[in-house]
């Protein structure tokens, strides 16, 4: 009953195209412990010009999905199922787990670029932010012959306008070192490199988790800004919901590892359809305002290892039954084009709708 | 807070000497210099007291030389070996101190005991290039060639190239440098006679004037590969191993991983990103590594005669030359030091991080 990616999307606009096609994607590491199940079936899309922002508490494996869309997991992953699909502006659809090592460079960065989660220290502490700049246009870019000069007054004034997008002094910022930029600086920066080669998807995991609040505001406003501007896909990382509510168009909720809705970004929030999402919202006092009283999930995350059988969430989830604890649901579509992967999911979205949750 | 109320004492303008002393202590670089001259005194003074309560004076030296090998009665020898030494030996220690620096300010190291009126600055500007040269050479090279081997290690992390260049080095960083000297001379040059031991002595063949030749740099080499090579093999295991290490860390920082990211070729970020952050933290122990050379060179060119500041220094111990020993203990002691500031502001060319710091 799960919903094949190529039939869920936005309702106003079914039409879109895919730009990029997730398929029962697997992901394990290897520790001593055992296997950690980062990544278990996922299988989403994003469409042309839309975010979908990736929502799920700490350890729910997105971080994990994010590094494999672009290839870049550590050795101590195996992707042991599953298809990344990739389609280019001319409809080429590029299958990224099989490219080899020159064709993988050329699509990172060039067609999806990704600013990681700890990006202060992504920049090369002892390289001018000029040279960060140049590096990535020179390793995509072909220099045309004796026409190096040009090329390079050419990257001065691309990067200068990445910069300005995000609403830095370019000038300045350029012949800047990264430790003499502050965190909130520094994150624009990687953003506007991640834009310097118009990417058709850009990935932004938790951008604005290590930086304090005002900074993080204005950051989400640049990124708004440029949503407004440019015309790229992205998908926005975020354990907080109310950052994913200013910025995306849909919403892709994982638990341990799997995603368990799908919906766009009104009904995530106004009609959700499963337990964890109806959690993760009652912790969020900003939006849900004064209609419940704070209240954070119980319980906490599964051993990643040794997960729970059936559904995962289970152990923490007060519509639990026997069903729940021996058999795991699929995504099951619950509307036109949104999915949730919980057995009971009419009897939450009923009581939802009644103000009545448990 | 509340101590802004009244009454309270406003700080009075600090004068003169305070405010020369602040500037100084806020200046980096000028308490960077103070601190060397300062290293260097220390080393003169302390080496002034220490090489003269060692046994035996250079006068000793030479009527022991008299009596024993020549028969020359102690009376008779006595008083030739005071004829021959000009020297005061029975001046009050301090005083002769005192004079000494004195002297030193001035650039002024004294004239050697043994050879009558040569002036100790004579002697070192004749044998310390040597000694630069054949250390300095040997660092370098052991230096660069160890940062390639490390980063190679770190690359290929548990291949056998790994394994083979580790356990090499941890061995080579183990054996000191004389014992490494004397294998080369007993095993390469008398055993087996790979070399010519005997012609390789000295710094240049006889008849080779210094000049801007290449025959010259052929034979300065070629009198200097000895000891080169005694200090790249055993210095080259430390800098492998320190490469590798540094490498192997850098290679998990996040900024390696972004690069990639952003497609980056291997090449570039094996140089750029990789390769030259491992290194910084190397360059700073090159300085101490400079400081270990040198005084491994006085036993090292003893062993293969070279003519160096080090064998110069080995001799005038033998015979008690004061201001010979004196002098050649503090221009090392100087050259060190001040290699160690200079590298300290080259540092700051490279790591950009430093810069700001050195600034204020
Ligand atoms: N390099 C790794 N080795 C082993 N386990 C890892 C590694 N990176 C992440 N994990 C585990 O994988 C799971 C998912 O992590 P992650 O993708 O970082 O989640 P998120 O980004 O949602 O916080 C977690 O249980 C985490 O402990
Ligand atoms: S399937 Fe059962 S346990 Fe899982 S979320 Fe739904 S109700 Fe809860
Ligand atoms: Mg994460």
């Amino acid at each position: 009953m799960s919903i094949p990616a190529t039939e869920t999307g936005l309702r106003e606009t079914p039409e879109r195209e895919t730009v990029l096609a997730v398929k029962d994607l697997e992901v394990g590491y290897l520790a001593k412990r055992g296997i950690v199940h980062a990544v278990r079936g996922v299988t989403f899309d994003l469409k042309e010009g839309e975010t979908v922002a990736l929502i799920g508490e700490s350890g729910s494996g997105k971080t994990t999905l994010g590094l494999a869309l672009v290839r870049l997991l550590p050795g101590s992953a195996r992707v042991t199922n599953g298809e990344i699909l990739f389609y280019t502006e001319s409809g080429e659809e590029i299958p990224v787990t099989k490219l080899n090592d020159e064709q993988l460079r050329r699509f990172r960065w060039q067609e999806c670029a990704m600013v990681f989660q700890s990006a202060l220290n992504a920049l090369n502490p002892v390289m001018r932010i000029r040279d960060h700049f140049k590096d990535t246009w020179k390793a995509h870019v072909r220099a045309n012959g004796s026409k190096g000069d040009a090329s390079e007054r050419n990257v001065t004034a691309r990067a200068m306008e990445a910069l300005r997008l995000v609403q830095l002094d370019a000038e300045r910022v350029m012949r800047a070192f990264p430790h003499e930029l502050s965190g909130g600086m520094r994150q624009r920066v990687m953003i506007a490199l991640g834009l310097l080669l118009r990417p058709r998807v850009l990935i932004l995991d938790e951008p604005t988790t290590a930086l304090d609040v005002i900074t993080q505001r204005a950051i989400i406003e640049v990124i708004r800004d440029l949503r407004k501007k440019l015309s790229f896909s992205m998908i926005f990382i975020s354990h907080d919901l109310s950052l994913a509510a200013e910025l995306a168009d849909r919403v892709v909720t994982m638990y341990a590892g799997r995603v368990v809705e799908i919906a766009d970004i009104k009904d995530a929030f106004y009609h959700p359809r499963h337990p964890y999402t109806v959690g993760l919202l009652r912790s969020v006092p900003t939006l849900v305002g004064d209609r419940q009283e704070l209240a954070s999930i119980p319980g906490s995350p599964p051993d990643m290892i040794d997960l729970p059988s059936g559904c995962k969430f289970h152990p923490r989830c007060p519509y639990a039954t026997d069903k729940c604890r021996m058999e795991e649901p699929p995504l099951i579509e619950v509307g036109p084009g949104r999915g949730s992967a919980c057995w009971h999911w009419e009897k939450v979205g009923a009581d939802w709708e009644a103000g009545t949750n448990e | 807070m509340a101590v802004l109320e009244q009454g309270q004492v406003v700080p009075e303008p600090q004068v003169g000497f305070l405010v020369i002393a602040k500037r100084v202590v806020r200046n980096y670089w000028l308490l960077r210099i103070l601190r060397a001259l300062f290293t260097v005194w220390l080393v003169a003074t302390l080496t002034f007291f220490l090489i003269r309560l060692m046994p035996g004076n250079p006068v000793e030296v030479y009527v022991q030389n008299l009596v024993t090998q020549q028969g020359v009665p102690y009376p008779q020898a006595l008083q030739l070996a005071a004829s021959l030494y000009n020297i005061n030996l029975d001046e009050p220690l301090w005083q002769q101190y005192f004079s000494y620096m004195g002297a030193m300010v001035h650039g002024d190291m004294g004239t050697s005991i043994i050879q009558q009126g040569v002036p100790v600055m004579q002697i070192v500007l004749t044998f310390l290039p040597w000694t630069l040269f054949s250390v300095g050479l040997g660092l370098i090279i052991s230096f660069l060639l160890g940062m390639l081997l490390g980063i190679f290690a770190a690359y290929r992390r548990e291949s056998v190239f790994d394994h083979f260049v580790t356990n090499f080095s941890s061995l080579l960083h183990a054996i000191p440098n004389y014992i490494i000297a004397i294998l080369i001379l007993v095993y390469a040059g008398v055993q087996w006679h790979i070399i010519d031991i005997t012609a390789m002595r000295g710094t240049l063949s006889p008849g080779v004037q210094p000049s801007l030749s290449l025959g010259f740099v052929k034979d300065a080499l070629y009198h200097a590969a000895l000891p080169i090579a005694t200090y790249v093999i055993t210095t080259i295991g430390g800098w492998i191993l320190a490469m590798r290490a540094s490498t192997e860390s850098t290679l998990g920082e996040d900024y390696v991983t972004v690069a990639k990211a952003r497609g980056l070729r291997e090449r570039r970020i094996a140089l750029a990103y990789v390769g030259r952050n491992a290194a910084l933290p190397l360059f700073t122990q090159l300085t101490l590594s400079l400081a270990f050379a040198v005084g491994g060179s006085i036993l090292i060119e003893t062993i293969f005669v070279y003519q160096g500041l080090g064998l110069t220094l080995q001799n005038s111990i033998n015979q008690r030359d004061y201001p010979v020993m004196q002098g050649i203990l503090v221009i090392i002691t100087a050259v060190v030091v001040f290699a160690n500031l200079i590298a300290d502001v080259l540092y700051g060319f490279i790591d950009p991080r430093v810069r700001v710091q050195g600034k204020e």
